[in-house]
């Protein structure tokens, strides 16, 4: 008999960090490469490092407290500082999941149903997202494994629709001269684009216990080499200049797209897969946050508390006035965390290492 | 012993109540006394106003006599049976006498069962329920004076159904036999395909009143023994039930979520089907009284299979197999995706055909999702109308219906033709869904995602399928993710999914397996239902696979 629950929720917790933290280290090389003037392999370098870096914290927590949750390992190591950062995790993915959702809120209105009040969109995707994400992570890994060939067919058709746009050498830093130009387009594109990491990396939650780790270093390799094909496709498509004008480039790149006579126009089509991607991922983000807030306050499934997260989630998005606005504050909030969470993390191993000494 | 029997029988006498007479049976074991007319009375009162008793008094022996009587339902027992086997040689004094002599009295039973009565099984019983029981199951009912034991004599020749072709699940190609109401019969079915003593079929009774008879029947060797367990647990749960008429009645009462729209069971009424999924080492359930066998667990792809997919050759089979893959999209969204784009998303149309689209709905009163439902509406009505009616007339009615009622609807102008179109590729899509139980959940899915597509267009069909996919995604049968191998992803079934794979290549362990299983096994059914099944397995799975390719 197969168990609903195959990896337990610290594994299945610390996973979607991974997932989200894989999709921010691809920025290190570009912060590095500003803060420090290095360019080329030394930021490819620093990027791979980053990555190792994580999987190697992914299997101490995962070896050092079996079978615990990742918010209440940390407060296991220190109870102060451990609460202080889960509660940090959790409004990380609450802003992630208000963004993504409200992402869907704004294309949807804008493309369809100008009409139709906001706070109706909002009310409708947030009973929906929090009820998929009540179904747990698993439940959501294999709805994302199905939504991996919408997003496979979307990139192929945008790739082979716009093959005649293509123009290698804007991708190519040595004939650029404003090479600070092209990493902020990269990041950008990254922004857009790590989303859909998340997609390819929740597959290793359905994975089998044991081959676990194997599956998540193969969703970050697939992962890390698709993104970086997609963000030199579109360098290469738009130039540097569009690129980071384009709210949603992968829609953008597909509205370019003509297939034949039978279906002129092929964006309604492709938004609608993007919006299905873009709704189980903000079902990711929403249980991520849920399961934070569950193992701060030490419950298990309460559906009160998963409701009121969804709550919260459905109030952020009304209270969005501007999408661009907003996604510089999470930009903001994404470099803050990437610093911050790894030397809380660190502080939380030093002073775990203390106490066992003095015991 | 005559005051216990009354005591006993009293409230089965007066009960009208069915409560009383289900209490009394599950609680009283009443024994059989050395006086024949007791014994007779307290049938006779355990059946008081049956007027199918048969009460069949007679003296074996003319030298020793002793009273005896037969007691039986009449339309339960095969006459021929009980005259020739039974009553003829009970009653032929010549033959008891001779053989018996002076020892007459002394092992009456022990002679009949061994020498005299030519029944296929004869069973010795000390209380009077397990005699009446076995009446009830068709069996006859000796019983002799002075003595405290009695026989139930195999005589079982209810009326049922001949075996005929399957009516539900037609194929071209193999076999055209189908199961039918008598659980022997079926069980028999099973046995001549799998001649193996690893085939198990484990019975027991369900239903307070109607004491239905129930098979477990898998392979021990291949089936997964949690399945079996939990499948016995959720079986001992409903054994107080009142009634089991047909397998359905289980099914509501095993199955993980019964307010679920998906089956979660799949049933059949070929013996061959059974076999292959046997093989796979999932766990049938035969139901006495129902001509379709319960299988269990079931994903969602296996009910669009068929077992032609593996009578045919490879290439056609896949072909086949894909034709039925498009049938459900088409079942399920052609007539939502008309609505939107119609409604919403005109720019996906082509401009020429568009103009045709526009020109044919000109006239038309109804937006086009109110014509897709009255369209639609209709449709289910005329299924449900044909199935009701005669062959004849039910034909008719199909015809009446799609070409009559709907030309007179185009040329009324109440729909346009385009939507009659959709509506009938949609029906023929249906169509194409090869189990019957899997249709019924892909023409319910139809209205929602029209309303869908109405009011949010092709937005509304995505959140639609989007709903149902984080459902069944959710949905599990007997612990088993029900939408594997879709999700979670298995390589090799879902290869096997997509290709009808050579017999040869299909060496993957099926979902269900117990693990060590002795017998190559492929990942759809069918897949080993012609290769030979070994006894407790000497080889390896390895040295059978080259065997095979050999």
């Amino acid at each position: 008999m197969g168990s609903s629950k195959i990896i337990s929720n610290r594994e299945i917790f610390f996973l979607v960090l991974m997932i989200q933290q894989s999709g921010l280290f691809w920025l290190l090389p570009y912060f590095l490469v500003r803060g420090n003037g290095t360019a080329g392999l030394g930021a490819v370098l620093a990027g791979i490092l980053a990555a190792i870096c994580i999987i190697l914290i992914g299997r101490y927590w995962g070896r050092h407290m079996p079978n615990m949750g990742f918010v209440t390992a940390l407060r296991q190591r220190h109870a102060a500082i451990g609460t202080i950062t889960g509660l940090l995790f959790c409004l990380w993915y609450l802003l992630f999941a208000v963004l993504i959702l409200y992402s869907f809120v704004d294309a949807a209105q804008k493309q369809l149903l100008p009409d139709t009040p906001r706070i109706v969109l909002c009310a409708v995707i947030a009973l929906l997202t929090g009820w998929m994400s009540k179904g747990g992570l698993e439940a959501l890994a294999r709805l994302n494994m199905l939504c991996i060939g919408s997003i496979v067919l979307m990139m192929t058709v945008s790739i082979a629709g716009t093959a005649d746009l293509f123009h290698p050498e804007y991708a190519l830093p040595i004939q650029i001269q404003n090479t600070a130009q092209m990493q902020e387009a990269a990041v950008h594109s990254v922004f857009c684009y790590s989303s859909l990491l998340s997609v390819f990396m929740l597959y290793p939650a359905s994975a089998d216990k044991q081959t676990m780790h194997k599956w998540v270093l193969a969703a970050v390799g697939i992962g890390a080499l698709s993104l970086i094909v997609w963000t030199a496709y579109a360098l290469s498509v738009l130039g540097q200049y569009s690129l980071q004008a384009v709210l949603w480039i992968p829609i953008h790149l597909v509205r370019m797209v003509e297939i034949g006579a039978l279906i002129d126009q092929t964006e309604s089509l492709f938004m609608v897969l993007w919006m299905a991607i873009v709704m189980t991922i903000g079902s990711m983000f929403l249980w991520c946050a849920s399961e934070g807030v569950h193992q701060l306050v030490k419950k298990q499934a309460n559906p009160y508390l998963h409701w009121g997260i969804a709550l919260l989630v459905f109030l952020g998005m009304t209270a969005i006035e501007n999408t661009m606005i907003f996604l510089r504050v999470e930009a903001i909030l994404a470099k803050v965390m990437l610093f911050f969470l790894p030397v809380m993390l660190g502080l939380i191993a030093v002073l775990a290492m203390k106490r066992r000494e003095r015991e | 012993m005559k005051k216990i029997q009354l005591e006993k029988a009293k409230p089965i006498t007066e009960a009208i109540v069915p409560a009383e007479i289900s209490a009394s049976q599950c609680a009283s074991q009443t024994p059989i006394t050395t006086c024949l007319e007791e014994n007779i009375t307290w049938v006779e009162q355990y059946f008081v106003r049956c007027s199918d008793l048969i009460v069949r008094r007679f003296c074996i022996g003319e030298a020793y006599p002793c009273a005896a009587v037969l007691l039986y339902l009449d339309g339960m027992t095969d006459s021929a049976v009980v005259h020739d086997n039974i009553l003829s040689p009970l009653m032929c004094p010549v033959c008891i006498d001779a053989a018996m002599g002076q020892k007459v009295s002394q092992d009456y039973f022990s002679f009949m069962k061994t020498q005299l009565l030519p029944a296929g099984e004869i069973t010795s019983v000390n209380v009077m329920e397990d005699g009446v029981q076995a009446m009830m199951n068709g069996d006859v009912f000796l019983l002799l004076d002075g003595s405290a034991t009695g026989l139930t004599i195999d005589a079982k020749g209810f009326p049922h159904r001949d075996m005929g072709e399957p009516r539900n699940e037609k194929t071209l190609r193999g076999p055209q036999e189908a199961f039918v109401e008598a659980m022997r019969v079926n069980t028999a079915m099973l046995r001549r395909r799998l001649h193996t003593s690893q085939l198990k079929l484990e019975q027991l009774t369900l239903g307070t009143y109607t004491q239905t008879q129930v098979s477990i029947v898998y392979l021990e060797h291949l089936a997964n023994d949690n399945i079996i367990a939990e499948l016995r647990r959720r079986l001992n749960n409903i054994k107080q039930v009142d009634s089991i008429l047909n397998a359905s009645c289980i099914e509501q009462y095993i199955e993980d979520r019964p307010f679920s729209i998906f089956p979660q069971v799949q049933y059949t009424e070929r013996p061959d089907k059974t076999a292959a999924a046997l093989l796979e080492g999932r766990v049938a359930l035969i139901v006495d009284g129902s001509p379709d066998v319960m299988l269990l667990p079931v994903l969602f792809t296996q009910l669009l299979q068929s077992p032609e997919d593996y009578y045919n050759r490879i290439i056609p089979g896949t072909f086949i197999r894909w034709i039925r893959y498009i049938g459900l999209f088409i079942a399920t969204t052609l007539p939502s995706l008309y609505v939107a784009v119609t409604s919403f998303h005109p720019e996906l149309i082509p401009l020429n055909l568009l103009l045709s689209i526009a020109a044919a709905r000109e006239g038309v009163p109804f937006p086009a999702v109110a014509e897709a439902l009255i369209m639609e509406l209709a449709f289910e009505l005329l299924r449900e109308a044909s199935i009701r009616m005669p062959g004849a007339i039910g034909n008719t009615i199909g015809i009446v219906g799609a070409l009559v009622i709907g030309d007179a609807a185009v040329s009324a102008r109440l729909v346009a033709p385009q939507m009659v179109i959709v509506v009938a590729i949609t029906a023929i899509g249906s169509f194409a869904i090869p189990s019957v139980e899997a249709s019924y959940p892909i023409r319910l899915i139809r209205f929602p995602l029209m309303i869908l597509a109405a009011t949010l267009g092709l937005y509304g069909v995505m959140l639609g399928w989007l709903v149902i996919l984080m459902y069944l995604v959710q949905l599990r049968t007997f612990g088993f993710p029900y939408l594997a191998p879709l999700a979670p992803l298995k390589n090799h079934e879902l290869m096997a999914l997509a290709v009808r794979m050579p017999r040869w290549c299909m060496m993957v362990e099926p979902l269900f397996h117990k693990r060590g299983g002795n017998v190559p096994s492929g990942c759809s059914f069918f897949h080993r239902a012609i290769q030979p099944l070994k006894q407790k397995g000497d080889e390896s799975r390895g040295q059978q696979q080259n065997n095979f390719k050999s």
